[in-house]
């Protein structure tokens, strides 16, 4: 116990640059009066034809037979005719009992409160409808259900729907194909990034102080542990908190208000603040105590004081007060939320979460890692905004959809820790599903060269 | 060497025994400078010839079960074995905390000690030589804006003499600022920080300030015509992410040092924006029973002196940028002793610039303003009849 301690000094890595900030909206310049259909066309536009692509392959028109029925492609949802086998290329559209609903709001009088999310949208399957859509027409899918549970399917994606009309307006799906994937950029001298990186999310500072918060800051710092501690850690170059930083207030009382929608007015009681200043406070002293040897950055989560609709901006500078000279130096950086990085040309995507756990809304028991691969494969990471999350109205424009692949994928808040490498279509991506660190004491450590991820828990 | 350890133990025992707080390595080698390790060595010593007054907590950092790396923090000595059990290698067990018997404390309670040592970024140099890990240098630009801590400490002294009001309103100066409070109490403007950033105007103002602005405090209450005028430069700058903000923070970051005294200032913060809007609403009636004097036949150019003036008086921004466009001043010496300072009509580029405000003013001011709020209020009403 406490033997051979000497002194040693160890240096922190420093040679990562992170760039990219596409999802920062110019505050000057954005535009809320906007419909979101332009977002669904363009999405469809974008990956009609690499859906078209990959079902071709997979299915041709006219070329290939199952049980000696010819498959034909239909151009539209319209075309379809009754006992054929063909395939189509829609959007998927889920409509679900407990979705949110802004006309149900406005007939009960409520549309100008902010509705409460439920924990899921749909009960046992019950009146839940599944539909594919183009500019002509819908058709309700009708699969068992372990087929869609298996093929997971959500508002938004778009995908090719092989199957046969078995009643008018109804169609008995037998297979689905997704949206071809583009292809990481292999081509430039990749992979040659060094060094690690901390990521962490759901810190969720309170009323209470947390000790493992306390442990976590000496050990990143390197004061915990020994020299072993020390160096291991001192490759750490940054550390990327991802999200639900801050636990906002239960105000139990102006919830139940809501629930029981006992008054519809903005003002009084219901419009207290979420968030209790000293929690705020305390995160600004986390920052600082970690910033005399860390770079760190800051991604806002559905927790977090920011706004409410992805992307969601960085946290605001006043919540940096301590902070300040440090504030957009690659000292501290505040993100957004996704956010992209490269760092020599390695590309990571990361988000707080809520992608993930809006999707978990639309289907019961699957796990976060689950839904990640189905971003991959719907080359789509949020095709849920803006039908289930808030979103920005971005015009002609979804910047959701992958343009790029990244080589490592991150999403923060999540139940437990999980990481995989996914290869799918000669692309390798790691998918990493980053714990809540307030309920789980853990945190992932990311090499940028290997890729390899490691878990570290900090007990009490 | 015995004299410092004498210091340390000494420090320990007061630490400890006397003042019941818990003492951790960070905070032993925080208060007292010592290296990390070293502050871990001489708690243990310290622990283990006092283990019948204290209790010790441990660190055991290592590789778990499933080979992942694990911190685990021990509460006491006697579950030590238990947990290096759920280790498959350990690479350290070092002492955490130390408390005496007779206390108990969650960890949550340990945390908030923690908590309170917390790190001066202008002494990271120290941390480095006492064992942290030495982190990427930290560029001159940001090292300046630290230091700029120190040389302003005086200042900060100065501001805990005054009054307590005025030092939360100089903490508001980035938002809103009472104009009252500022108006009568020209010392302040000595602290304020104009929310423009030009350092030359900002000078200029304690000088003009208190002659024209305590002149005529019932007419401040007209800030809202200001307002009305420049409402683009109020969104803008609050929608391009507060660079003003930043700014303005970022020199009034300078001038303080204590982040406790920024701390209580929070606290005051509430009240103050209580008393403010007291004030606030007091004013109206003051207004309303000016513009009630005027007669309704007044001309249009009287009227718009009387607004040109308002502006001048009113807010400091407005000020300064007015001023330089008018030279043309008179003072006067009302029954009350105040100086007013009248600018003489300019017909030719006045009424241009500020045709909105007259409009209004043309009229008497408080039956239309009445009728428009009757009005508004009517409406809405209305609406929530029909809803239902």
């Amino acid at each position: 116990m406490n033997n051979n301690i000497e002194d040693i000094q160890v240096k922190r890595s420093d040679k990562l640059e992170f760039k990219r900030n596409e999802f920062f909206l110019n505050p000057s310049n954005r535009k809320y009066d906007r419909q979101y259909f332009s977002m669904y066309q363009y999405r469809l536009n974008i990956l009609k034809d690499r859906v078209i692509q990959q079902a071709m392959t997979k299915w041709g028109d006219g070329t290939k037979k199952i049980d000696g029925q010819t498959i034909i492609k239909q151009d539209k949802i319209l075309d379809i005719t009754s006992n054929q086998l063909c395939w189509v290329v829609g959007t998927v559209f889920c409509d679900y009992p407990f979705k949110l609903n802004i006309l149900s709001d406005v007939e009960k009088g409520t549309d100008d409160i902010l509705p409460i999310t439920p924990s899921s949208y749909l009960e046992d399957f019950k009146d839940s409808i599944v539909m594919i859509e183009d500019e002509s027409g819908r058709a309700i899918l009708h699969g068992d259900e372990s087929f869609l549970n298996k093929n997971l399917l959500v508002t938004g994606c778009i995908v090719a729907i092989l199957g046969i009309e078995i009643q008018a307006g109804i169609f008995e799906i037998m297979d689905i194909a997704y949206p071809k994937s583009i292809s990481q950029n292999q081509n430039q001298n990749q992979v040659n990034s060094s060094g690690k990186i901390a990521l962490i999310s759901g810190l969720n500072i309170g009323f209470e102080d947390d000790l493992r918060i306390e442990l976590l800051k000496q050990y990143l710092i390197g004061e915990l542990g020994n020299n072993d501690d020390k160096e291991f850690n001192s490759e750490i170059e940054s550390l990327i908190i991802a999200g639900n930083s801050i636990l906002p207030f239960e105000n139990l009382e102006a919830e139940n208000d809501l629930k029981n929608f006992i008054t519809s007015n903005n003002y009084g009681s219901k419009n207290i603040s979420k968030y209790n200043s000293d929690s705020l406070k305390k995160l600004d002293n986390l920052l600082t105590d970690l910033l005399i040897n860390l770079k760190v950055m800051v991604m806002p989560g559905v927790n977090d004081p920011a706004e409410i609709s992805l992307p969601q901006q960085p946290l605001h500078k006043s919540l940096f007060k301590n902070n300040l000279m440090f504030l957009d130096t690659n000292r501290l950086q505040r993100l957004t939320n996704p956010q992209w990085f490269e760092i020599n040309n390695l590309k990571i995507l990361g988000t707080s979460g809520q992608n993930i756990d809006d999707v978990k809304r639309y289907c019961s028991k699957i796990s976060s890692l689950q839904i990640m691969k189905s971003n991959i494969y719907w080359q789509n990471f949020i095709p849920t905004a803006p039908d289930t999350l808030y979103c920005y109205p971005y015009e002609n424009e979804d910047p959701f959809v992958f343009q790029e692949l990244p080589n490592v994928y991150f999403v923060g808040n999540q139940e437990k820790y999980e990481s995989e490498m996914l290869e799918y279509q000669n692309n390798k991506i790691r998918l990493i599903s980053l714990p809540k660190f307030s309920e789980t004491g853990e945190f992932v450590i990311l090499d940028l060269e290997t890729l390899n991820t490691e878990v570290i828990k900090i007990d009490l | 060497m015995p004299s410092s350890a004498m210091k340390e133990i000494e420090y320990l025992s007061t630490e400890l025994i006397k003042n019941s707080k818990p003492v951790t390595y960070h905070k032993f080698s925080r208060e007292l400078n010592l290296s990390i390790n070293k502050s871990k060595e001489i708690l243990y010593d310290y622990y283990q010839k006092n283990k019948l007054k204290l209790t010790a907590s441990f660190i055991i950092t290592g590789l778990d079960k499933e080979d992942k790396r694990a911190i685990k923090l021990c509460s006491d000595e006697s579950q030590l074995d238990e947990n290096v059990a759920k280790f498959k290698s350990v690479s350290v067990i070092h002492v955490y905390c130390l408390i005496s018997k007779d206390i108990q404390l969650t960890n949550s309670e340990i945390a908030a000690e923690e908590v309170k040592y917390k790190s001066d970024l202008s002494l990271i140099k120290t941390y480095e030589k006492n064992g942290i890990i030495i982190g990427p240098e930290i560029k001159q630009e940001i090292i300046k804006k630290i230091d700029i801590k120190q040389p302003t400490a005086p200042v900060i002294e100065i501001k805990k003499e005054q009054p307590k009001k005025e030092i939360k309103s100089n903490r508001l100066s980035s938002g809103y600022v009472s104009r009252k409070v500022s108006a009568a109490k020209p010392s302040l403007s000595n602290h304020y920080k104009s929310r423009k950033p030009s350092a030359e105007s900002a000078s200029s103002i304690p000088a003009k300030r208190p002659s024209t602005e305590s002149s005529k405090p019932t007419l401040q209450y007209k800030s809202r015509k200001t307002e009305q005028k420049k409402p683009k430069d109020r969104i803008i700058v609050d929608d391009n992410q507060d660079d003003e903000m930043e700014e303005s923070e970022v020199e009034q970051k300078a001038t303080r040092t204590s982040t406790n005294d920024l701390a209580k200032m929070f606290e005051d913060e509430e009240t103050f924006e209580f008393t403010d809007d007291d004030e606030k609403e007091q004013q109206p009636p003051k207004l309303e029973s000016k513009k009630e004097e005027i007669p309704e036949d007044v001309e249009m150019n009287d009227v718009e002196e009387e607004d040109d003036q308002l502006f001048v008086t009113e807010e400091e921004e407005e000020e300064e940028t007015a001023q330089p466009k008018e030279p043309e001043m008179t003072k006067e010496v009302d029954e009350d002793g105040y100086i007013t300072v009248r600018r003489k009509p300019n017909p030719v580029t006045k009424p241009q610039s500020k045709r909105p405000p007259p409009k209004k003013s043309n009229k008497p001011v408080n039956v239309t303003k009445k009728s428009d709020t009757n009005n508004k209020k009517q409406a809405s009403l209305m609406n929530f009849f029909s809803k239902k």
